[in-house]
């Protein structure tokens, strides 16, 4: 297993991009290794702040649910208090500013549909008590503008600080940036700029409090997906699904393209899916609706459709919520107008649009999703980051961090590693020794490239000519990721180091000139890795949704829901549909979903089977092929251990550890937990199964849950058994007992070989013996002949 | 030799493993013709997967293990059978070695690593290659019998024997003539010409005194090759048999050879072996005569028989018999290159005619006598096959089999050896002073995959081979010539016309032993080279700071130094040449003699040894010394036969004598010949007669040859740099 990509999970990787793109875009000059908040910090269990008690009223409740990272209580005239402390939004440390302009920033976000009615700052400080207090000051500054400064007092010096401060609300909009300076000062003449005793220190407990009003947004399709998704929200998306009754097949396939659509923006937020079956519009917030025909509830008008249909209308419940009803004459239709929403939303313009014309989708191949790096040829960076990101400044930047997405199945066996050409560009000091490009791959180190100062690369001519159009000079470095530190979903960090060598007192002056470029057309290149991957393998299931998604569009699978479904398997199905979306980046256009009698004609299908209580036949059909048996309470796994052994002493090459020992586990669940299980489809050879079953409908969004995961999740899903008991997730290993994927048929020998040296020495005995009796003869007789006998 | 009997070798029985092959392929299951393709064809993919396995460390190791002990167990069973095996075994850690060289150690990242990193790949593949054809060349030796003459002697054909010469002294041409005269042919059926490419008078004053043709022609256009066919357009015999002037063939050598013609009527020229009774430059300065195969043998012993399974055994200039009508088809001698003699049998070949190789020696002649001299020798004829590699590749164009063009394909390469072997005499270097990793992987994995290869291949070879060229010899042999054969190879290549080299022969008769410098340049770089890069890694081991692995591979190179330094320096000790003290070529054999003395004394003894102008005789113990320059008469026997010359003492000892032959008259001298040059026996008693071949044994010799070598070069260089130094102060005083 080892041989294939770990899929190990890593969250806080999915989460950095977005965040790292709206830190660039304020361009930010902060000294912090900025590493973005989590997604999912200590979910906040915050007691109100003031006033109301939302604790007693259920739709509170639901808000908290909703927004796990950060604290948010409704306040009366039906405005809401957010409390982010800094850490929540990215300082994972404290922030420590040094030298006499030394800065740190966090970024921070407003809804679209919220305005920002007052602000304030509770700043949690330290400083150095060798700063000239008459000279030396704390900027806070928000986009860019001074808020607040604070003074430096010698008294107070050395000591916590804590000061609230409000912020001018008029300085917040949508995306800002919140900017902590120290321009400190120890002395009045030959100032050391980098001297030791200029700091100060801001805790990352500091708060920043942001009261918002509601603001009710326009009726309009072109907005989408705002306000149902708004990028701006770090916290999870909670999407209601109405229909108006139990849904059939295909009602729930365009569903399933719509959730899966969500799921997709939410990215590292998670996105959840709660299912009404009976049109309740629910109280607060915004909905989806799904149903053929007029729409007649409180308050809400919608019209017989006259064909596929999307509109948007408020929540008659709640006014600044809104209701994206999808409609049509039939199941079919509905279909129609959600693909339109998922592909085409660009152009869906006014309140309602009724689609006459669709556009043919594209057929999708294996492995084309738009998330993942692409296998049929070398990727550029720059399709996988901003140019913003690309660059950097100063002397010690944050790193470029480059979030990738592998294909989980890449076999690496006897591959090198990923082959990157890593074109960059750089300032070269006049003097330097030490400046270096540090490149790193999940936090690890992979190489040190050395940035040769001007008087090393000769200066001169040669260096003049090749400054022509930048004060940077282009290098190209080859190298090699090593597989074996590679997850399905990278980071490739590239950080530039530069040395800043002292000049002497009073002659320092810091000039920040130094730049730092990573050439967009850097190419990766995963294109000579074959795919394939041993199973039952839960971690890739769980990490990147494989082997669903080998095909993004789901047009390869077929979810089995049990024949009396309820709104609890109806979520589950949506919300994994979301997760696998997260990981591919595309709808699944063109998923199946079929109930347990009609599983049989979707045989050459990957099956996902989603069953809570006694309601899944195939289960117990199908008992036989499992790697463990799911009869009433007492489950019984017959696995070998978790224990993973590599044998790795004189062997270069990770592979599957197969552990011949297995050991009958009897595990006695409680009726709260859930079971995730792989295994081969009992249907076609080479097809999977991922059957997830609790004994109750409420257990299934635990599953759920454990997949979005998060801070409290300390272990994760993998091996072919999994099994979650509330935040407790065990995982078993049992042999994996199938592979998908191909090696061609020189790989699968040569695979097969090296597995079983000792078929390699019979084989060789085996030809050797073969052939040399023919060649005996054929030379005896050529000899018979040349001597005529 | 009929179908059913067991195949056997010159008599010998089989070995009891072929013997069992042999009963055991009687069976009907051999009959059918698709048993043997299905059967190969099994096999052949039953190999690729083995060759193309990869295999991790331990499983790599385990295997080598399992075919070196069966190698080990295949090497005490006689047989062909059990060669056939052990090739395969070779081949198969060889392939292993070479796919996982080309598949996982070329990861270079350096363009220091890339140069010498492909440079040693290259030079492996060419010895890979050379490996593998030569296994298909000699795999199963022919070894042919001599087919007896009809008794009815008129049905015997018309033989013209030519021996062409350009420079060579008449003492020299002369006795080739005289024992050629003595062949036994019907007289009436054999013409004798010498074709004199000198125009010498004192030739065709010989020639007619002893009544053979002598034939000149204007200029010396294509040289020999030239000479024969200006010869060819005035002779008309259905044979022709050609002798170097320096060769000197036995009067049994037409009744042996011509057997073969009479019994196949597409063979188009015979070849036998030269055999030389004096020891070549490197027996000579090596003092390795008749105790290690020479250069030689290895040709005449292995590789012409093995040609001759293919049909592809080549001329070689001299004592050989020709077809006249086949050559006069494809026009006569080759003249486009300077190796005619390989380049004709290619042609007959080519033609559709058969060539053949008797292993039967019938013709000696004198081996070069200098290392200067052998060394031009062999740059004509790496010259010259590459020149036929280029204007008529063997690959290429009509008319030959697989087999043909696999032998012809290898005689060919061989010569391109040059720049390989120096890249294997200075590959380490490359680590030791420039760190350059030429193998991108562990040490580790290197031995465990290089080694089975080298350890095969050399235990394969050792039973291939043994009679006839000892392990580790092939590489002083080759790295002596390496340097000067690797330009012309490769500039013919180029242009067959360009690499046209003179080598300056110097010495010839010289008194004294010294020490060829010039000719000793390169392999004294090479030494040198190495043995700073010896010292390098010793200094790196003492005092660098190394983990395990980098151990290792110091180790290894060092290894690999140390073993070059020995192969050079016994490169080294050739050019230290010997003195050579006899203007006549004298052959040491024991014949029955007897001594009349002028008082009418006879005295039964034997020889020691003969020349054309003397004999060295063994007097019996206790008997009366004879006085120096005493004249007498001196017998000699074949068989009941016995013939009489006047002689005279020049050297007497105890029992010892030297004698003088005193004008002998031209019949005198073609009896001289018949009783001693011209005997049939006096070479086939010596040929393969070489001590087998022990791996440990031969190693231990080259050592030996190697300290001995470094040895005399510390002393030479001490002694010259002393000269220098002495003649500079006379210098300086003279000039103060």
């Amino acid at each position: 297993m080892t041989s294939t990509l770990l899929s190990s999970r890593r969250r806080e990787h999915a989460a950095l991009r977005p965040l790292a793109f709206a830190l660039s875009a304020v361009m930010l000059v902060g000294a912090l290794p900025l590493q973005a908040a989590h997604a999912a910090p200590a979910r906040a269990a915050v007691a109100p702040a003031s006033g109301a008690a939302p604790a007693a009223s259920s739709p509170a409740a639901v808000v908290v649910d909703a927004a796990p990272a950060i604290a948010r209580v409704d306040v009366p005239e039906g405005g809401r208090r957010y409390a982010f402390t800094l850490k929540q939004l990215g300082a994972r440390t404290p922030m420590v500013l040094r030298g006499i302009e030394g800065s740190s920033a966090v970024p921070f976000a407003i809804r679209a549909d919220e305005v920002v009615s007052s602000a304030r700052l509770t700043l949690k400080y330290a400083y150095s008590p060798a700063l000239l207090a008459d000279l030396s000051h704390i900027n806070v500054m928000v986009n860019g503008e001074v808020a607040v400064t604070v003074p430096v007092p010698k008294v107070t010096a050395g000591t916590n600080q804590e000061l609230t401060v409000d912020l001018p609300p008029q300085l917040i909009t949508q995306f800002n940036t919140l900017n902590i300076q120290l321009i400190g000062h120890y002395t009045m003449e030959c100032e050391d700029p980098l001297h030791t005793s200029l700091w100060a220190n801001i805790s990352n407990r500091s708060v920043l409090e942001v009261t918002v009003s509601p603001l009710a947004l326009v009726n309009d399709l072109s907005i989408l997906p705002l306000p149902f998704f708004d990028r701006r929200d770090a916290s999870q998306l909670r999407l209601p699904f109405v229909f108006s009754n139990a849904p059939d097949n295909a009602t729930l396939e365009a569903a399933g393209a719509l959730s899966s659509w969500f799921g997709g923006l939410a990215t590292y937020r998670g996105a959840k899916f709660p299912v009404s079956t009976n049109g309740d519009i629910p109280a607060k917030g915004n909905a989806v609706i799904v149903a053929t025909g007029a729409l007649q509830a409180a308050g809400v008008d919608v019209p017989a459709p006259n064909g596929p249909t999307v509109t948007i209308v408020p929540n008659p419940n709640d006014q600044f919520g809104k209701l994206l009803v999808i409609g049509g004459r039939d199941a079919k239709e509905l279909k129609q107008a959600a693909l339109a929403v998922v592909t085409g939303n660009k152009t869906l313009t006014g309140q309602r649009a009724v689609i006459t014309q669709m556009a043919e989708l594209e057929k999708r191949v294996p492995y084309d999703a738009p998330n993942w790096l692409r296998s049929d040829r070398p990727v550029k960076l720059g399709e996988l980051a901003t140019p913003e990101v690309l660059n950097v400044t100063g002397f010690s930047p944050k790193p470029i961090a480059i979030d990738m997405r592998l294909p989980p199945d890449l076999f690496g066996w006897r591959e090198k590693g990923v082959p990157l050409n890593l074109k960059y560009r750089y300032t070269p000091q006049p003097i330097s020794t030490n400046s270096s490009l540090t490149v790193g791959l999940n936090d690890q180190f992979v190489k040190s490239l050395h940035l040769p100062s001007v008087a090393r690369l000769g200066g001169g001519e040669g260096l003049l000519e090749r400054l022509k159009t930048d004060n940077s000079v282009p290098v190209t470095d080859q190298m090699v990721l090593p597989l074996q530190i590679m997850n399905p979903r990278s980071q490739l960090q590239l950080r530039y180091q530069y040395d800043y060598i002292k000049q002497g007192e009073c002659r320092d002056v810091i000039i920040d000139n130094v730049r730092g470029a990573i050439e967009p057309d850097s190419t990766i290149d995963i294109s000579s890795f074959s795919h394939y991957i041993a199973m039952p393998n839960l971690g890739v299931f769980n990490d990147s949704g494989f082997p669903f998604t080998k095909m993004a569009d789901l047009s390869q699978t077929a979810v089995v829901l049990p024949n009396n479904a309820g709104p609890a398997e109806f979520s589950a199905y949506l919300n994994v549909l979301g997760r696998f979306s997260e990981s591919t980046g595309y709808p699944a256009t063109a998923v199946t979903v079929v109930r347990p009698d009609q599983a049989a004609a979707q045989a050459d299908k990957d099956l996902l089977v989603i069953a809570s209580g006694d309601n899944q036949p195939l289960l117990k059909q199908w008992a036989k092929q499992m790697p463990m048996s799911l009869d009433g309470s007492g489950r019984r796994f017959e696995l070998t251990d978790l224990i993973y052994r590599t044998w790795n002493w004189l062997m270069p090459n990770p592979r599957a550890s197969v552990d011949p020992a297995r050991s009958s586990v009897s595990f006695t669940t409680d009726g709260a937990s859930v079971v995730l299980v792989g295994f081969e489809s009992p249907l076609q050879e080479g097809r999977s199964v991922v059957a997830i079953s609790s004994s109750r409908p409420e257990g299934l969004d635990e599953a759920v849950s454990a997949m979005i995961g998060g801070e409290e999740y300390p272990q994760t899903i993998q091996g072919s058994v999994a099994v979650v008991r509330g935040k407790q997730v065990d995982s078993l290993v049992a042999d994996q007992t199938y592979a998908v994927g191909s090696l061609g048929l020189i790989g699968t020998v040569q695979w097969y070989m090296s597995r079983h040296p000792w078929l390699v020495v019979l084989l060789g005995i085996l030809g050797v013996l073969l052939l040399c009796v023919p060649i005996y003869l054929a030379l005896r007789a050529r000899a018979r002949q040349r001597l005529g006998s | 030799m009929n179908a059913p009997q067991p195949f056997s070798d010159r008599g010998q029985p089989p070995s009891p493993l072929d013997a069992k092959i042999e009963r055991w392929s009687q069976h009907p299951f051999w009959r059918h013709k698709a048993t043997s393709s299905v059967l190969s064809l099994l096999a052949v993919i039953c190999l690729v997967i083995v060759v193309s396995a990869p295999l991790d460390t331990v499983a790599q190791l385990g295997f080598s293990l399992v075919a070196l002990v069966f190698a080990l167990l295949l090497r005490r069973v006689g047989g062909r059978l059990a060669t056939i095996v052990m090739v395969l075994i070779s081949v198969i850690m060889s392939l292993r070695y070479m796919y996982w060289r080309v598949t996982s150690t070329l990861d270079f990242q350096s363009w220091l690593d890339i140069v010498f990193g492909y440079g040693l790949l290259l030079a492996e593949i060419y010895a890979l290659t050379v490996l593998l054809l030569g296994y298909v060349q000699t795999i199963w030796p022919l070894r042919r019998d001599p087919v007896p003459m009809p008794l009815d002697v008129d049905t015997w054909p018309t033989i013209d024997i030519m021996i062409p010469t350009y420079n060579e002294p008449l003492e020299v041409v002369k006795l080739s003539v005289l024992t050629a005269v003595s062949m036994d042919w019907p007289p009436d059926r054999i013409r004798i010409y010498v074709l004199d490419d000198g125009r010498r008078p004192e030739f065709q004053a010989f020639c007619s005194e002893i009544g053979v043709g002598y034939i000149a022609r204007e200029g010396n256009e294509s040289a020999k090759a030239g000479n024969l066919n200006a010869a060819l357009a005035l002779t008309d015999g259905e044979f022709v048999a050609v002798f170097d002037c320096d060769h000197i063939p036995t009067r049994s050598f037409l009744q042996i050879s011509m057997g073969w013609f009479l019994k196949e009527p597409k063979l188009a020229m015979l070849q036998t072996p030269h055999f030389f009774f004096s020891p070549d430059p490197f027996e000579k300065n090596l003092d390795t005569f008749r105790s290690v195969p020479n250069e030689g043998e290895l040709f005449y012993g292995l590789v012409q028989d093995g040609n001759d399974l293919w049909n592809a055994a080549f001329f070689c200039g001299s004592c050989a018999v020709l077809r006249r009508k086949p050559l006069m088809e494809i026009g006569g001698m080759a003249t486009e290159t300077v190796t005619e003699d390989a380049h004709t049998a290619l042609k007959l070949n080519r033609a559709g005619y058969d060539t053949a190789y008797l292993a039967v020696p019938q013709a000696a002649g004198l081996a070069t006598e200098s290392l200067s001299r052998h060394i031009g020798q062999r740059i004509r004829w790496a010259r010259g096959m590459a020149q036929i590699f280029r204007l008529d590749n063997p690959l290429f164009g009509k008319g030959l089999n697989l087999g043909q063009r696999m032998c012809y394909l290898n005689a060919m390469l061989h010569f391109f050896y040059g720049l390989p072997r120096i890249v294997f005499l200075t590959a380490p270097l490359a680590f030791l002073f420039f760190g350059a990793h030429v193998f991108q992987a562990s040490a580790l994995l290197i031995t465990i995959y290089a080694f089975p290869h080298i350890i095969h291949a050399n235990l394969t070879t050792s039973r291939m081979q043994g009679r006839f060229r000892h392990s580790f010899w092939n590489e002083v042999y080759e790295s002596v010539l390496a340097w000067y054969i690797m330009r012309p190879a490769f500039l013919a290549i180029i242009n067959p016309k360009l690499g046209g080299f003179n080598v300056t022969a110097k010495g010839g008769m010289s008194g004294d032993a010294w020490f060829d410098w010039d000719m000793a340049r390169p392999y004294l770089v090479l030494l040198a080279l190495n043995l700073m890069g010896m010292v390098v890694g010793i200094g790196s081991l003492i005092l660098g700071d190394h983990d395990a692995g980098g151990l290792f591979t110091l180790g290894i190179n060092l290894i690999w130094t140390i073993y070059n330094i020995i192969i050079t320096s016994a490169s080294v000790a050739v050019a230290r040449e010997e003195r050579q003290f006899r203007a006549q070529p004298r052959v040491a054999v024991a014949l029955p003699a007897m001594l009349r003395l002028h008082d009418g004394k006879t005295v039964v003894c034997e020889t020691t040894d003969y020349s054309s102008s003397g004999l060295g005789i063994r007097l019996p113990a206790g008997f009366t010394p004879i006085a120096n320059g005493e004249r007498l008469h001196v017998s000699v026997y074949r068989g009941t036969e016995e013939r009489v010359f006047p002689a005279k003492v020049v050297f007497a000892a105890r029992d010892v004598l030297g004698l003088n032959f005193e004008s002998l008259t031209m019949h005198q001298q073609i009896e001289l010949a018949e009783m001693t040059f011209a005997r049939a026996d006096t070479w086939a008693k010596a040929w393969g007669q070489g001590a087998p071949d022990t791996p440990l044994q031969a190693f231990k010799e080259v050592t030996r040859i190697g300290i001995h070598g470094f040895k005399q070069l510390v002393t030479l260089g001490w002694q010259a740099t002393r000269q220098r130094r002495a003649a500079r102060s006379l210098k300086t005083k003279t000039e103060t």
